[in-house]
């Protein structure tokens, strides 16, 4: 398409763009020597054209990069700045590990705790029993197992009745030795219960004494008449089996081990931590007065 | 590109780059910041430019970093009212038609500023400004015409004016 009037303007301004190539330009030409009232247009456009004006940019020292900067980004020191994880070694005991043989061993501790559980009632039950039946029987203290506090009680019995089966044969009055009779039967027992080392003469002590005591069946209202003798006479003695016997009974007392906590299968002693437990109590109260 | 070679492209362009944008934004400041952050991105991106592009490249970083600028300030260039200068002004010579002239850009918006600017102060070809301002080349063509029958039409009223 060639220039005419129609599409001059843009012909013009590709001209003054410097965008035409040389037959375009030359058309141009002919155009504006055929139509020189266009001229007037054309020297318009052209006036419109910003001729360059000189602009400084005065801070180019902040723009240009000198080999010391470029040290400074070089791959070496980048290098030192370079961050590695420390690579993980896996141990034999892992955490995954841990956990599982940990898991495994509570179960295990669990499962043992169960089982034992049980059995540990029964003995605890069993040894209760045990003892009630043995002060039910407390006359008959000789029957009960051999510990060394049945057998220390089964040596004071018998000292006791050998005391009392020695009385008649003594001799004398029942109610003349009423009071004289009672020293040496205590002496005695105090004795046996004291001495260890006359446990063995104790022993042999009631062997003798029971031997006479069957012998001997016919002093045998004496020995019954001398029973309140031996009741006033045994009081203290008695009163001291008592009161071991309470003192192990209060060991298998089933109230006191009420107190106490069982933890898996543990015992923890509720007395003990009652009296912790006032010790922190009475440690708060102090420093709260403070 | 060494820091050698940049730094001869800091003196070749550094200029030209800074003209564009300060007669596009008509502030010193920003202008500077504009061209300084046009040649730090060169230089970070300069395995990646062209030898021989790098011109384009810099007026293309700062166009885009001047249209930002723009956009986030929504800062116009100081535009004082053509009709009551140019009323004033009689075009006695070349020095005073280029005042009128750079008043009746900044009435134009800015893509036709930049259009005029780069075609007239660097004399880059449609398709070069069309590479720059990310436009099709007719789009520039289409666009620079308007712009320049709009400072034609400043020039005529002017005309009459003397007249």
């Amino acid at each position: 398409m060639k220039i005419n009037i129609h599409n001059y303007e843009t012909y013009f301004l590709s001209y003054i763009d410097n965008e035409l190539s040389a037959a375009e330009r030359e058309e141009v030409a002919i155009f504006l020597k055929e139509y020189p009232n266009y001229a007037s247009e054309m020297a318009l456009l052209k006036k419109a054209i910003l001729t360059p004006e000189e602009v400084i940019y005065e801070d180019k020292a902040l723009l240009y990069r000198h080999p010391a900067m470029e040290a400074s980004l070089s791959p070496s020191f980048k290098q030192n700045l370079y961050r590695k994880e420390a690579p993980i070694v896996k141990g034999y005991f892992n955490g995954t590990r841990i956990r599982s043989l940990t898991a495994l061993a509570a179960l295990l501790l669990l499962f043992v705790g169960y089982q034992w559980l049980p059995q540990n009632k029964d003995l605890a039950q069993g040894i209760t029993s045990q003892t009630s039946v043995a002060l039910n029987t407390n006359p008959e203290i000789s029957n009960t197992p051999s510990t060394v506090e049945m057998a220390r009680e089964e040596k004071v019995a018998a000292a006791i009745k050998t005391s009392n089966t020695n009385l008649p044969l003594t001799g004398s009055l029942i109610e003349s030795t009423n009071t004289h009779s009672t020293n040496p039967v205590q002496e005695k027992v105090y004795a046996l219960v004291a001495e260890d080392n006359n446990y063995v003469r104790a022993e042999d002590d009631t062997r003798n004494a029971l031997a006479s005591m069957d012998k001997s069946n016919n002093i045998a209202p004496a020995a019954t008449n001398i029973d309140p003798i031996v009741t006033t006479t045994s009081i203290i003695p008695t009163e001291e089996t008592k009161t071991e016997t309470a003192v192990s009974y209060e060991e298998y007392n089933t109230d006191n081990t009420d107190r106490g906590i069982y933890i898996a299968n543990f015992e923890i002693d509720g007395d003990k931590l009652r009296g912790l437990g006032r010790r922190f109590n009475a440690l708060i109260r102090k420093n709260k007065n403070r | 590109m060494t820091d050698q070679d940049f730094n001869k492209c800091v003196d070749d362009y550094s200029d030209g780059v800074y003209r564009f944008i300060v007669k596009n934004i008509g502030h010193e400041a920003d202008a500077q910041d504009i061209v300084q952050t046009a040649f730090e991105k060169l230089w970070v991106n300069r395995k990646k430019v062209e030898a021989g592009k790098e011109k384009s490249y810099l007026f293309t970083v700062a166009y885009h970093q001047m249209i930002d600028h723009i956009r986030k300030d929504k800062k116009e260039a100081t535009t004082d009212n053509f009709e009551e200068v140019t009323g004033q002004v009689h075009l006695q010579s070349n020095a005073e038609l280029k005042q009128i002239l750079l008043r009746a850009i900044n009435e134009l918006n800015p893509t036709q500023k930049s259009l005029v600017l780069l075609k007239d102060y660097e004399g880059y070809s449609y398709q070069e400004i069309a590479e720059i301002m990310d436009l099709s080349e007719s789009q520039v063509k289409v666009y620079l015409h308007r712009a320049r029958l709009i400072l034609k039409g400043k020039l005529v009223h002017l005309e009459k004016m003397r007249a």
